[in-house]
């Protein structure tokens, strides 16, 4: 019998058995890493119908959030400003002035500027903001410095580990109940999340939730 | 990006942004889950690993970074906002009322982002925030996909709508005009009658005629009265034929009132003691501590016995009573006479005149007038009936038919047809039903949730109807087409209408509490006028046919709604039709079987329906169930299922057609005939007997007496817990994981259920949970989290000796038990069974994929994303309250669930990439089946188990809102005052069902706990439920003939000492469990 196989397949299982790893553990690092909200959203930044800058208005002008978004601490909605919100001001600032013309139009024709939606939950997450934002836990937690961005960015991953992780340790992320709104609060320096953080947990009763119903119904 | 230090050097982009994952490679050395590989390798790891590597199997195909499609978010437009109160996500509620027959009921609708999703009972009104069945399901008939949608004239649509058609109505004034419309307490309908005045005709039409309480009263007192029972004030009740908990009008309050009496907490409490004479069981027989089951005709002689027992002097046609009921009735008269002014004796409506001239006597000879039962000034009947108009049709020239069915449920001797051809305007719920006309206009019917009216409740309080929603397919109220006829000028809105009725100070006042303070009718007090009543003799021999109101669909008018087809009824478990009912020795002299196809004949008219051995029938009667056997385009009473045979009839047959106007509730010389053809039916629970044990645990008022910790010494409990749970405790295994705060539990109360089923609707609406099809519940796939297992129990009857499924398991227990004697005289016990949140779940150690698992709060948790559908906690589940979705019951058509052509195109695999959401069901049709959802529970999928979830929504919002109230303060936790409630339990007439927080000091549920008739279902299995059920009393009464010293349920249990008082020494006897 001659050879039909060349010497160099004997070591062709071992080829195809590493090969087959090392493509398996890429193909698995790749989903791990690529498949996850921490890739897929953050970093998201479209392209809104109106170039309206939060860096503007919540961080040079210091508007509080809860101008625009009223409902956002008796809701588990923030609700989105309809014109009329903007006309408040508009009407009067810069009344005419070209990159408002949407809001205008928006104003006098009763028909809602369609924003493009950044964060978002699935339909059976059942987050909601006022039981966060009335029990010093700050916007910028999941939204990060909102305050400071021209164009609104998804910043933290939103997945259930990053909700996880906050409902495991909630001292590490609460802040005074009158610093919530307050996007640039950084704790004093003697602030330890042990002590002081442990303390507010502790005094207002903070008990996250780690089972599936906080979230899910 | 993040908060990174922007000077120190990093290795991975991972590190740079401080990810977590990175903070534990670095500290741990091993990856977190590495660790448990090695010594405590868990199924869900596991699962995970197995699920990564599936997921590479179709990683190639996909881009990396796709993400996800771009959406967009629209705020209110300015006049959009409706009102400043509104807040986006946060459901409002309004008062409103629905009005019945002879009332309303008044109701708080729960309105999310405009659409009503539920309904619940006004406690400012009424004191109670319960509601009856229909009430709840009445959400679903708003959206129901074969609503009348368009105006038609002369069966094509007018291009203008309801302008069109009010231009057409307002040519139709000065003809000859009879008015056809269904009964109503509107003030503003009768003032808009009022101003119509001469110009037409007025005929009012109900199917079932609940005018004869007041006849009645008026026969025995002269004056145009109503009875108004208070139950809750009557120690003893004898109800003659009576369904008060059931098919009488306002049940809802009188389960309420009848429970109060029920509800024993001590030992040293009284109770309330019901006896009922009656043809067909029905709830208030099931629920009676003693019951005659007698001819529907024999009833008036035997008031006449009562009467006559009590003093007076009636004849009683001789042989209408046996000497054996004559015993009964005696001894249940002398208990009358002991209560005297704390007793009630109450006719129902099935009844005539002379039967409920005979209770005033009696309840006037009992001192009962003005305590227990007072009387109400009502306005008299005015109207003309259905009959009248048939009579008087050749008078008129046209008619107008606001709302009813003539052709349907005109019965036998009204020529419905010819009153449809008469008719040029109409209000109709389904364009093409029995009662449609080929010429004349056609108008949608307007819901009361999306029109304006007004009502009155049983005792008068004027309550507003309220819409919650614009018109769904601009349909018009009977107010506004009668505000056209009473001024054609310019007819006022509805809104006007009710507004200019209202004579009250405060509009917004009577609107926001849901009712006009102090506008009740007003009591009289009553003397006998009238002593004189003919009774007529009972039918000696031969079969009579007893129509009765359907406990599911009424009269039909909710034939159309799934959730009440779906609904098994309350005594025979059989869902999607009605059933020709017979006694265990009717059946067996006619040769019917349980599902035989028969023929009813009553005169010349008959009807084929399938046969149903019914315990506690009385013989020689067979009961004939209204509501069903509908005809024309209405797709849930005619539902078809796939691969149905052809040539068999849907949706049970019609009793209209074999009731006469001479005859409507009871007819005499009926005859049933076996065609020998079988007929499908589907009931929820085919077996009958508890077969002796003691899943309802029950015992007299007098038992308990004398031991008040009776229920621990039935069944296997206290042995087989010394050797200890099965299962993994949760909190054992993981203290951390309970909370402190809330610990949620619920307690049902079996003495106080009557069994009426409207926590079954209330659960559907509240979460979401979709009907399956006739065919599917037949398989036992019904999806309904909350079930009431109905249990019969029989005197000396001994599962063990008969031919039960215990005794012999080769022979089937279900295929004999309508042969067996048992049966003829049963006692009932109704038990509401949902998930029991055990403890030591059996769910939750056996599921592969953690996908029920407990919480911190005591619930046992679904998680529907992580369930594949092994179904395993469903086989280890020994109550059986899991629910799987066989098939996506909200996507596909209920009658296309197996998939058809359109199932296998092309597109369907595209349209599921592109739009996953999209249905099989038809475009239109899917949007209403949207609109009714509740938006904080998930719709579950295919492939998906579900169960109770103790209204985690609820939960979960009620500590939402404390917690945002309390701010920084640490006023979180939930107590009763918060006013959390499940929706079964919010529902429930009868408050017979109590949940609430455990870690809470002297909280409702824990003071229900404390009661000593407090037990657990199945307790040898150890699995600490948090469900408990509080066992059912009976006060038996030792003078009658019937009396017995245990429920039958525990002399089955206890067969050997069936009339002894010693009991619980032989519990080791038993194994059989």
């Amino acid at each position: 019998m001659s050879n039909i196989f060349p010497k160099w397949t004997n070591r062709l299982p071992l080829i195809l058995l590493v090969g087959g790893l090392v493509a398996g553990a890429c193909v698995v690092a790749g989903v791990t890493y690529y498949f996850t909200p921490k890739y897929t959203r953050v970093g998201y930044q479209p392209v809104q119908p109106v170039a309206f800058s939060h860096d503007v208005h919540a961080g040079q002008m210091g508007i509080d959030c809860r101008y625009c978004h009223n409902d956002v601490d008796k809701s588990w909605f923030s609700n989105i400003p309809s014109a009329e919100t903007c006309m408040k001001c508009h009407s009067t600032v810069l009344a005419d002035d070209p990159r408002l013309e949407s809001i205008r139009k928006s104003f006098t024709e009763n028909k809602p500027v369609p924003w493009v939606q950044i964060h978002k939950t699935p339909d059976y997450v059942y987050f909601n903001h006022s039981v966060h934002v009335n029990r010093g836990v700050s916007c910028v937690e999941c939204h990060g410095k909102v305050n400071e961005m021209k164009v609104v960015q998804h910043s933290k991953s939103m997945s259930m580990a990053f909700c996880l992780d906050c409902h495991r340790s909630p001292h590490e992320s609460v802040r005074p109940q009158d610093e919530v709104f307050n996007l640039n609060w950084e704790p004093p320096v003697e602030w330890d999340p042990e002590r002081e953080g442990q303390g507010l947990v502790d005094q207002m009763k903070i008990r996250t939730s780690e089972s599936c119903s906080a979230c899910h119904r | 990006m993040g908060n990174a230090a922007e000077t120190q050097y990093w290795r991975s982009i991972g590190e740079s942004v401080g990810e977590m994952e990175h903070a534990d490679w670095a500290d741990r050395e091993f990856p977190e889950g590495a660790q448990e590989l090695s010594d405590d390798f868990s199924r869900r790891d596991f699962l995970k690993l197995m699920g990564a590597s599936a997921g590479l199997a179709g990683a190639g195909m996909l881009g990396v970074g796709c993400r996800r499609p771009e959406e967009i978010i629209v705020p209110f437009g300015t006049e959009q906002k409706p009102g400043q109160d509104y807040v986006h996500g946060v459901p409002m509620q309004f008062a409103t009322a629905m009005p019945t027959r002879t009332g309303a009921t008044p109701l708080l609708a729960v309105s999310n982002e405009g659409r009503p999703t539920k309904v619940e009972g006004n406690a400012k009104v009424s004191g109670r925030s319960a509601t009856d069945i229909f009430a709840q399901a009445s959400v679903l008939n708003l959206y129901d996909p074969d609503r009348a949608r368009v105006f038609t004239l002369n069966d094509s649509p007018m291009s203008g709508g309801k302008v069109d058609a009010i231009k057409k109505l307002k040519e139709l004034i000065g003809k000859k005009t009879a008015i056809l419309m269904p009964a109503s307490t509107s003030p503003s309908r009768a003032r808009l009658i009022e101003a119509i005045g001469d110009q037409a005709t007025f005929y009012v039409h109900e199917a079932a005629d609940f005018g004869v309480h007041a006849r009645g009263a008026k026969a025995a007192f002269g004056q145009d009265v109503t009875p108004y029972w208070h139950l809750d004030k009557a120690e003893v009740i004898l109800s003659l034929d009576c369904d008060f908990l059931g098919t009488e009008e306002d049940s809802a309050r009188f389960s309420g009132d009848f429970a109060q009496g029920r509800k024993v907490a001590k030992q040293t409490d009284g109770m309330n003691r019901l006896y009922s004479v009656e043809a067909i069981l029905t709830q208030t027989g099931a629920n009676a501590d003693h019951r005659l089951r007698t001819r529907a005709s024999a009833i008036p002689a035997a008031a006449a016995f009562i009467a006559n027992a009590l003093g007076k002097s009636y004849t009683v046609p001789k042989g209408s009573l046996s000497e054996k009921q004559e015993k009964w009735l005696t001894a249940a008269a002398a208990d009358l006479e002991a209560h005297k002014g704390k007793s009630l004796v109450v006719a129902g409506y099935r009844q005539p005149e002379a039967v409920h001239h005979l209770a005033h006597l009696i309840n006037d000879a009992l001192g009962n007038n003005g305590e227990t039962v007072t009387f109400l000034k009502t306005p008299a009947n005015e109207f003309g009936s259905l009959a009248d108009l048939a009579s008087d049709l050749g008078k008129f020239d046209q008619v107008i038919n606001l709302g009813c069915n003539p052709v349907y449920d005109g019965g036998t001797d009204v020529d419905g047809k010819a009153i449809v051809e008469k008719t040029t305007f109409r209000l109709v719920d389904y364009t093409e039903d029995e009662s449609h006309g080929k010429t004349g206009v056609c108008a949608p019917r307007a819901h009361y949730l999306e029109s304006w009216g007004d009502a009155r409740t049983s005792d008068g309080t004027i309550v507003p109807v309220q819409p919650l929603i614009a018109p769904l397919f601009g349909a018009m109220s009977e107010l506004e087409v009668l505000a056209v006829l009473a001024d054609s000028e310019s007819p006022r809105t509805a809104h006007e209408v009710v507004q200019a009725t209202f004579d009250g100070e405060n509009w917004e006042r009577y609107l926001h509490d849901g009712f006009k303070q102090d506008s009740g009718y007003q009591a009289v007090s009553v003397s006998i006028a009238n002593t004189e009543v003919t009774v007529s003799p009972a039918q000696a021999d031969g079969l009579e046919a007893v129509f009765t109101l359907d406990y599911s669909v009424g009269d039909g008018s909710y034939a159309n709604n799934g959730w009440c087809q779906e609904l098994p009824d309350p005594i025979t478990k059989i869902t999607w039709d009605n059933v020709l009912m017979v006694s265990r020795q009717t059946a067996e002299q006619t040769g019917l079987e349980n599902g035989k196809l028969a023929t009813l004949t009553v005169g010349q008219h008959t009807v084929k329906g399938a046969v149903w051995v019914q315990p506690g029938q009385a013989e020689g009667t067979v009961g004939v169930t209204l509501g069903y056997g509908r005809s024309g385009k209405l797709r849930i009473a005619n539902f078809e299922y796939q691969g149905q045979a052809k040539d068999i009839q849907v949706g049970g047959y019609n009793a209209y057609a074999v009731r006469g106007s001479s005859a409507v509730n009871v007819a005499q010389n009926a005859s049933l005939d076996n065609t020998g053809e079988d007929y499908p039916l589907s009931s929820t629970q085919e077996h009958w007997s508890m077969e002796g044990r003691p899943i309802v645990r029950e015992a007299t008022l007098t038992e308990f007496k004398k031991d008040a910790d009776f229920v621990n010494h039935m069944g296997l409990g206290a042995h087989a817990r010394n050797e200890g749970p099965i299962y993994q405790h949760p909190y054992k295994e993981r203290p951390r994981l309970a909370s402190d705060m809330h610990q949620w539990a619920m307690s049902i109360d079996l003495s106080a259920c009557t069994g009426c089923n409207a926590c079954v609707i209330a659960c559907q609406s509240e979460n979401n949970i979709p009907i399956v099809g006739k065919d599917q519940v037949a398989k036992g796939r019904e999806m309904h989290w909350l079930r009431i297992d109905r249990y019969y129990t029989g005197r000396d009857h001994n599962p063990k000796a008969s031919a039960g499924l215990i005794k012999d398991e080769g022979q089937n227990g279900d295929d004999v038990q309508h042969t067996e004697t048992w049966i003829d005289d049963p006692q009932v016990v109704n038990q509401p069974m949902a998930c029991q949140h055990c403890e030591n779940a059996p769910c939750e150690s056996v599921c592969p994929v953690n996908a029920t698992v407990h919480d911190d709060e005591g619930l046992n948790v679904m998680v529907y994303n992580r369930c594949v559908g092994t179904r395993y906690c469903s086989n280890n589940c020994a109550w059986k309250v899991r629910r799987f979705n066989f098939f996506d019951y909200n996507k596909r058509p209920i009658n296309d669930l197996y998939g058809s052509s359109s199932m296998l195109k092309p597109s369907i695999l595209t349209d599921w990439l592109t739009s996953r959401e999209k249905s099989n069901r038809r475009e239109d049709e899917w949007d209403l089946v949207k609109l009714a959802k509740n938006p904080d529970v998930s719709v579950r999928m295919r492939g998906v188990m579900e169960k109770c979830t103790y209204c985690v929504q609820r939960i979960e919002s009620t500590k939402i809102l404390k917690k945002a109230a309390a701010g920084a303060g640490d006023d979180v936790q939930v107590v009763d005052k918060d006013g959390l409630q499940t929706a079964c339990q919010q529902v429930c007439p009868a408050q017979a069902i109590s949940f609430g927080n455990l870690q809470e000091e002297g909280s409702e549920i824990n003071r229900e706990k404390a009661n000593p008739r407090n037990y657990e279902t199945l307790d040898f299995l150890d699995n600490r439920t948090r469900t408990t059920y509080l066992a059912k009393l009976r006060n038996p009464n030792k003078a009658m003939p019937d009396a017995y010293q245990k429920p039958f349920s525990t002399t089955e249990y206890h067969p050997e000492d069936a009339h002894g008082d010693d009991r619980g020494h032989d519990d080791h006897k038993e194994g059989g469990h």
